[in-house]
C-alpha cells in the first residue's frame, strides 16, 4: 500500500474503497476489488469500521477507521426496523461527514468507490472527486412497508434520499450477474433516467475458482455458514439435527469466533466445526452445497463457485426473502424457513444433491462468473472513465 | 394423557387426520375421546371407535360446478345451534381432558379456553378471507370479520399444527398466512395419515392403475363421466373409480373391462399402495394421503374454491402431478395420465415426498409434541 501523499505514476489510479460494515458482504467485495486494483498496479485505500475493518486487516491490508452509518438490530427471528432506525440515529453525529472529508483530503483519491456507504458519496461530491456507488439493493423503501406509520414515513424519506444520491454519482456498480441472471433482480427498482449509469459487474469475489485449492473434505459435503448466535441459532440447531439423520452426508459449519463446539452436545462424526475463517473459499471449493441465510454476498460467492444453495432468509427481511425466492425460481437451490424441520432440511439437501438441474444451473453460474471477471471488469470500467 | 379430539365434519379430511392422530395416541397408551357430527361421526364409528356427538359448525352448500357461498352462509346460520356452545362446554367439562386437539372446529377452542385446558388447533388453511373475496360487499365485510375472528383465535391457542410437509414442501402453503406472533406457534407435522405404505398390503390391481376419487354425483358427475370416457380411449390403463354410496354403477352403460366402479372403499390405503396415479378433487387430506404413498396426482379442484385451487396449483408447481379443470376433455386427461406415469421427474418428486412423509412421521411427531408441551404443564 502506498504512503499517503506519495506522488502517483502516470496511469496509476488512487482508489478509495469505503464500505458499510453491516454484515461482511460489502467488505468481502471491496476486498475483491482492492486486490484486483493492487495487482494491476493501482493504489487502493480501504475505509471501514467494526468487524468489517477487522476483516480488512486480517486479510493483510491497512484500513482507515470511518464512522458507522447504519446499524441493524435484530430480535427473535427478525430484523427490528424501529430499533434499527433509532440505533442508527443515535450512532450518527454531525462530525461524521467531517471525518470522511478529512480522509479524502489525506488520501486524495482519483475515484471513490462507496459500497453501501452514503457519507462517502456526500464527501466525494463535496470535493468533486468522481464517485461510484456499489449496491445490490435499490428498493429500500420495501424494508419500511407495512411496519406502521412512523416506519412508513421514514421509508418515504429514505426513498427520496436514495433517489437523489443515485442521480448524483458518476456510476452505479451492481455486483451481480447481468439480467436475466441477476440474483437481486427483485430488489431492483430504479428510475429509467439512471439506467445508463448502471453496470452489472458480475460477482465480486476475492478468489477465482481456478486460484483456490479445495479443502479435502469427505463428500458429499454440505457447507453451512449459518451462525449459531441470536435469532439464527434455531436454524443452526435444525441443520445440526438434519446432519444426525443421515450419516452418509458430511457437514462443515463455518461458525463465528464466539461459538464453542462443546456447547452442542452429541456432535455427530459427520459434522466438523471450522471456527471463523477469513478465507472460506477452499471450503466452498471442497463442498457440494451451501446452507446460508439470504445475504447477497454469500449467495454470489456460492454461485461463483458453482454450488447450489439452501437459503434461510431472515424473517421480514424483504431483501433476503427476495434473493431466496430468486434462488429457488432460477433452480439454484431452495428457499427454507426457520420453521423448516430437520427432516425437511435433509429432504432439500438430498433433492439438491441428486437432481441434475441444480448442478447444471449452478455450473453455468460458475462459468458465467468466470467469463464476467467482475473485479477486472470494474477496474477496466474505471480505468476507462477516470484515466480516459 | 387424556386427549379430546374434535373435528369439523365438512368433508372427511378432518376426520381422517383426527383418526390418524387418535390411533397414534391410543397406541402409545393415552386415553382418546373423539367428538364429531354427521358423516364424520359415522366414519369414526365405522372404523370401530365411539364418538361424542358435537354440534355442527359450518355448512357448505354446492351447486353446479362449485361452492355456493351465499347458500353456505345461510345454511351455516340456519343450522347454528344456540345451545352449541354450552353443549360443547358441558362435554369438555365431563371428559376433563388434559388437552383438546381441535381440527378446524372453533367451538372446541372456546370451550377449552373457558375451562383453561391446553388447546391445539389443526388447520390447513388460515386465509379464510380469500373465500369471501370478489363476492360482493356484504360477503366481503363478513370476510373481514372472519379474518379478525380467526386471527384472535390463533393468538389464543397453545399451538397450531399444520398437517402438511414443512416448508418448502408445504402443499397448503398458499392458503397459510399468519402474523409473526402466531408463526411462533406453528408446527408442521408432516402428513397425518392413518397408514404408511410400509404398513399397507398391496392388492392385486392390474397395472398401470389409476385410482379416481371423484364422486359420480352432484356437480362432480361430469368429471366422473369424463374419467370414464378417458378410460375408454386407452384400454391398457386400468381404473378404479370411487363413485360414492348414492350412485348405482349399473347406470353407466358400456363399462369397459379396464374399469371397476366401487360405491365405497372401507380401507382406501391398499388401493393407494397398489395404484400409479390418483385422480382427486383438491382437498388437502386426499393429497396428503396420495403423496405420503408417493403417488402422482391429477387434481380437479372445485371451481371457485380458492383453497382447493391453491393446493392444486402447488401440486403442479412442485411437480407432484397436474392441475385439471371441469372443462378438461378426456383426450387431455389421458395425456395427463400418460405424462405422470412416464415423466421421470414427477416420479422422482413423489418418491421424495413419500420418503419425507415416512421420516417426518406426522402422527408420532404430533404425539411427541403434545407429550412434551402438555406433559410439561
Amino acid at each position: 500500500m502506498p504512503q499517503v501523499g506519495e506522488e502517483k505514476e502516470p496511469n496509476r489510479m488512487k482508489v478509495l474503497l469505503l464500505m458499510c460494515g453491516e454484515g461482511l458482504g460489502h467488505t468481502s467485495r471491496c476486498l475483491a476489488l482492492g486486490k484486483d486494483f493492487l495487482s494491476a498496479g493501482h493504489d487502493a485505500y480501504f475505509g471501514a469500521y467494526g468487524y468489517s475493518k477487522d476483516l480488512v486487516e486480517k486479510t493483510g491490508y491497512t484500513a482507515y477507521e470511518i464512522p458507522p452509518e447504519l446499524t441493524l438490530v435484530g430480535n427473535a427471528g427478525t430484523l427490528n426496523m424501529r430499533k434499527s432506525i433509532a440505533k442508527t440515529l443515535k450512532n450518527s453525529s454531525p462530525g461524521d461527514l467531517r471525518k470522511i472529508l478529512k480522509l479524502l483530503k489525506e488520501t486524495e483519491p482519483d475515484v471513490v468507490l462507496s459500497d453501501g456507504y452514503y457519507l462517502g458519496i456526500l464527501a466525494a461530491k463535496h470535493r468533486k472527486t468522481p464517485v461510484y456507488f456499489i449496491g445490490h439493493q435499490f428498493n429500500m423503501e420495501e424494508f419500511f412497508r407495512n411496519k406502521g406509520l412512523f416506519v412508513g414515513l421514514a421509508g418515504k424519506l429514505v426513498k427520496s434520499f436514495y433517489a437523489r444520491i443515485f442521480r448524483s454519482v458518476d456510476g452505479i456498480i451492481v455486483p451481480d450477474y447481468p439480467l436475466p441472471y441477476s440474483v437481486n433482480r427483485r430488489n431492483f427498482v430504479l428510475s429509467r433516467d439512471i439506467n445508463d449509469m448502471i453496470f452489472f459487474s458480475g460477482p465480486l469475489i476475492r478468489w477465482k475458482y481456478g486460484e483456490v485449492e479445495a479443502k479435502k473434505l469427505p463428500r458429499p459435503n454440505v457447507l453451512s455458514t449459518i451462525g449459531a448466535f441470536g435469532y439464527r441459532e434455531a436454524i443452526f440447531r435444525s441443520v445440526l439435527e438434519a446432519a444426525k439423520l443421515d450419516p452418509g452426508i458430511n457437514y462443515t459449519f463455518i461458525t463465528g469466533p464466539e461459538i464453542d463446539p462443546s456447547q452442542f452436545p452429541e456432535i455427530p462424526d459427520n459434522v466438523k466445526f471450522t471456527g471463523f475463517t477469513e478465507n472460506p473459499f477452499p471450503y466452498f471449493k471442497g463442498s457440494d452445497l451451501v446452507i446460508t441465510a439470504g445475504g447477497h454476498g454469500t449467495l454470489l460467492e456460492s454461485l461463483a463457485f458453482g454450488l447450489p444453495i439452501l437459503s434461510f432468509p431472515d424473517e421480514k427481511h424483504n431483501e433476503q426473502e427476495n434473493n431466496a425466492s430468486t434462488i429457488e425460481e432460477m433452480e439454484y437451490g431452495k428457499r427454507l424457513s426457520y420453521l423448516t424441520r430437520p427432516e425437511a432440511i435433509l429432504a432439500c439437501i438430498r433433492e439438491v444433491l441428486e437432481e441434475e438441474q441444480y448442478a447444471r444451473k449452478t455450473r453455468r453460474a460458475k462459468e458465467l462468473a468466470e467469463s464476467l471477471e467482475g473485479p477486472a471488469a470494474v477496474r477496466k470500467l474505471l480505468e476507462e472513465k477516470i484515466e480516459g | 394423557m387424556r386427549i379430546m379430539i374434535l373435528m369439523c365434519g365438512e368433508g372427511l379430511g378432518h376426520t381422517s387426520r383426527g383418526l390418524a392422530l387418535g390411533e397414534e395416541l391410543l397406541g402409545a397408551g393415552h386415553e382418546v375421546h373423539f367428538g364429531a357430527y354427521g358423516y364424520s361421526k359415522e366414519l369414526i364409528e365405522k372404523v370401530g371407535y365411539s364418538a361424542h356427538e358435537i354440534p355442527s359448525e359450518i355448512k357448505l352448500v354446492g351447486k353446479a360446478g362449485g361452492l355456493d357461498f351465499k347458500g353456505s352462509i345461510e345454511a351455516t346460520l340456519k343450522n347454528a345451534q344456540i345451545l352449541g356452545g354450552p353443549r360443547i362446554l358441558k362435554l369438555t367439562r365431563d371428559i376433563k381432558p388434559d388437552v383438546v386437539v381441535s381440527d378446524s372446529y372453533y367451538l372446541g377452542i372456546l370451550a377449552a379456553r373457558a375451562l383453561k385446558i391446553p388447546i391445539y388447533l389443526i388447520i390447513n388453511q388460515s386465509n379464510m378471507e380469500e373465500f369471501f373475496k370478489s363476492r360482493g360487499v356484504p360477503i366481503r365485510l363478513l370476510g373481514e370479520l372472519t379474518k379478525k375472528l380467526y386471527n384472535r383465535t390463533f393468538e389464543k391457542v397453545d399451538g397450531i399444527i399444520i398437517p402438511d410437509y414443512p416448508l418448502p414442501y408445504t402443499v397448503c402453503r398458499r392458503n397459510l398466512s399468519f402474523t409473526h406472533k402466531v408463526k411462533e406457534k406453528l408446527f408442521y407435522s408432516g402428513p397425518l395419515v392413518r397408514q404408511t405404505p410400509e404398513e399397507t398390503e398391496e392388492i392385486s390391481l392390474e397395472r398401470p392403475h389409476i385410482l379416481s376419487l371423484i364422486g359420480g354425483f352432484g356437480y362432480r358427475e361430469p368429471i366422473f363421466r369424463n374419467v370414464l370416457e378417458t378410460a375408454k380411449l386407452d384400454r391398457s390403463i386400468h381404473y378404479t373409480l370411487l363413485s360414492g354410496p348414492s350412485v348405482d354403477p349399473s347406470k353407466f352403460a358400456d363399462l369397459p373391462e379396464n374399469v371397476e366402479i366401487l360405491r365405497f372403499i372401507k380401507d382406501p390405503f391398499p388401493y393407494f399402495r397398489s395404484s400409479d396415479a390418483v385422480i382427486a378433487p383438491g382437498g388437502h387430506s386426499t393429497m396428503m394421503e396420495a403423496l405420503s404413498f408417493g403417488i402422482p396426482l391429477l387434481s380437479f379442484p372445485d371451481e371457485g374454491h380458492s383453497e382447493q385451487e391453491s393446493n392444486a396449483a402447488v401440486v403442479e408447481e412442485e411437480g407432484y402431478g397436474r392441475r385439471l379443470s371441469y372443462s378438461t376433455r378426456p383426450e387431455v386427461i389421458l395425456e395427463c395420465i400418460r405424462e405422470v406415469l412416464e415423466d421421470e421427474r414427477i416420479q422422482t418428486k413423489t418418491k421424495r415426498v413419500r420418503r419425507l412423509a415416512g421420516e417426518l412421521s406426522g402422527p408420532k411427531a404430533t404425539r411427541e409434541l403434545l407429550e412434551k408441551e402438555v406433559g410439561e404443564k
